[in-house]
């Protein structure tokens, strides 16, 4: 071989190096992020899904998760509900079971039934964040909730981020004190 | 025995220049093989590059949809948890925005219009059939599409609040001054109301007295209390002896109560007897309004 057919050898090399390179770095990474970010979301709509199914029929809303009329924000939520979603029973509270949406010491947000029982509704890895709100002006049986989380996997600078925000209608009590 | 090795191609003779083009067959890669084979390669990277870049598109798409749409059911929640009556039409429509941590700009609007059952049906008058309470929700951000030009799209989302089939109404009278009963009819309370649909009304009233003065008061010495609906007189009257029932108490049935009209109701009080000072002590008056069939 030449020393010139060597060196265009060499830059080819290099060419199909950072070819490679950049494939692992786009393809792979941004779907690793992707991926990432569509589970947390799953999680997130998971998680506001089984909180507007449970307080529809919510009969009594524990004290201190009760609203200030003038509008007011709480990271956690208890209530007592149906046992069992789709068997309401309003006038018969001995099918209930007190419920709890909170997140946990190891960051996991989870709803706890009175039994003990808890499911993580978002994994603690991802850092979920939950907020209660009651805006002045709204109907006393009305609340919103926010579901934020942050994932592991980073794309350049970003890192994926899932806000959601949903409408919680209670049927049976008012959420404001 | 000398076995004479066979080559695949042609050696070239010695001296002689006849050697395959390209280098092609003999051992190794040329460089031209190398050359085509990364422009091959380049084409696939790139086609493979187009479909990954649309897949990223669709699922910014995607994304930027489900929010919408989370934002839209919230607010449609919202309004469905409001009463008939707290869904103001004059004050719609309602407009708000909701900015993210990326600049991704939600708008969202909420209309509310008050229609009639059975508008669209050419055989009913307009505004005879039961009204209701119209709700738009519409939510809508910017996107770009494949070819990266910014598109405006929506979501929407519609849902109805009916009136309501069933209505109460309470008054409460506990005078500070004396309200005395005379012999001529004076009034206890009244209870205005207005619906919009034809009712069926269940009156129920209840009054307490304070006898300030029995004196010459006889056994059959009696209240008589009228309830009536915009000044008609029904012809039931109840009659409760004075001396015998501290409490007088009376239910009464109306039919087909016209809607869109005010109308009152009124109790009035009077005794048959000059004798005695009979005060009221407390009146209240219940309406239950029920839809006409």
């Amino acid at each position: 071989m030449t020393l010139a057919e060597l060196i265009v050898v060499f830059a080819l090399m290099c060419i199909l190096l950072l070819s490679v390179y950049s494939v692992y770095l786009i393809f792979f990474t941004s779907i690793n992020y992707d991926t990432e970010r569509y589970l947390i979301s799953g999680q997130v709509s998971y998680a506001l899904s089984d909180m507007k199914v449970r307080c529809l029929s919510a009969s009594v809303i524990a004290g201190d998760s009760r609203f200030d009329s003038e509008g007011e924000s709480l990271e956690v939520l208890n209530f007592n509900g149906e046992n069992d979603i789709y068997n309401i029973t309003p006038d018969d509270l001995s099918d209930n079971e007190d419920y709890s949406y909170y997140v946990r010491e190891n960051g996991d947000l989870i709803m706890e039934e009175g039994s003990g029982k808890t499911e993580v509704l978002v994994e603690g890895k991802y850092k979920p964040e939950v907020s209660f709100q009651y805006t002045k002006g709204n109907e006393p049986n009305f609340i919103t909730v926010t579901v934020r989380a942050t994932g592991t996997k980073s794309f350049g600078k970003d890192v994926p981020e899932v806000e959601k925000t949903e409408g919680i209608r209670f049927w049976f009590t008012d959420a404001v004190r | 025995m000398c076995m004479k090795k066979t080559h695949l191609l042609k050696r070239a003779p010695k001296g002689g220049t006849d050697v395959p083009p390209f280098g092609f067959g003999t051992r190794g890669f040329s460089i031209m093989e190398i050359v085509i084979s990364l422009i091959l390669l380049g084409i696939g990277v790139l086609a493979v590059g187009q479909g990954y870049k649309a897949g990223r598109v669709f699922l910014r798409q995607s994304d930027n949809r489900s929010y919408a749409i989370g934002v839209a059911n919230q607010k449609i929640e919202e309004y469905l948890a409001k009463t008939y009556e707290a869904l103001v039409v004059e004050d719609s429509p309602f407009r708000g925005s909701i900015s993210l941590k990326d600049e991704r700009v939600f708008n969202w609007e909420v209309t509310v219009e008050k229609r009639w059952e059975g508008t669209d049906d050419p055989d009913t008058d307009e505004r005879e059939g039961i009204p209701y309470k119209f709700i738009t929700v519409i939510c809508s951000y910017q996107d770009r599409n494949l070819a990266g030009r910014i598109e405006e799209n929506e979501v929407r989302m519609v849902n109805i609040v009916p009136y309501p089939a069933v209505h109460t109404e309470m008054a409460k009278v506990i005078p500070r001054n004396e309200v005395p009963c005379r012999q001529t009819a004076s009034t206890i309370m009244t209870l205005p109301f207005k619906y919009e649909t034809d009712k069926n009304l269940m009156i129920v009233y209840n009054i307490t007295i304070k006898i300030l003065d029995a004196n010459d008061i006889g056994p059959l010495d009696t209240i008589f209390t009228e309830c009536t609906l915009d000044g008609g007189v029904k012809d039931i009257v109840t009659r409760t002896p004075i001396l015998m029932q501290p409490l007088i108490s009376n239910a009464l049935g109306v039919q087909n109560v016209k809607r869109d009209t005010p109308h009152v109701i009124e109790v009035r009080w009077y005794k048959d007897a000059a004798a005695g000072n009979i005060i009221l002590k407390e009146a209240n008056i219940v309406i239950l309004a029920t839809e006409r069939k």
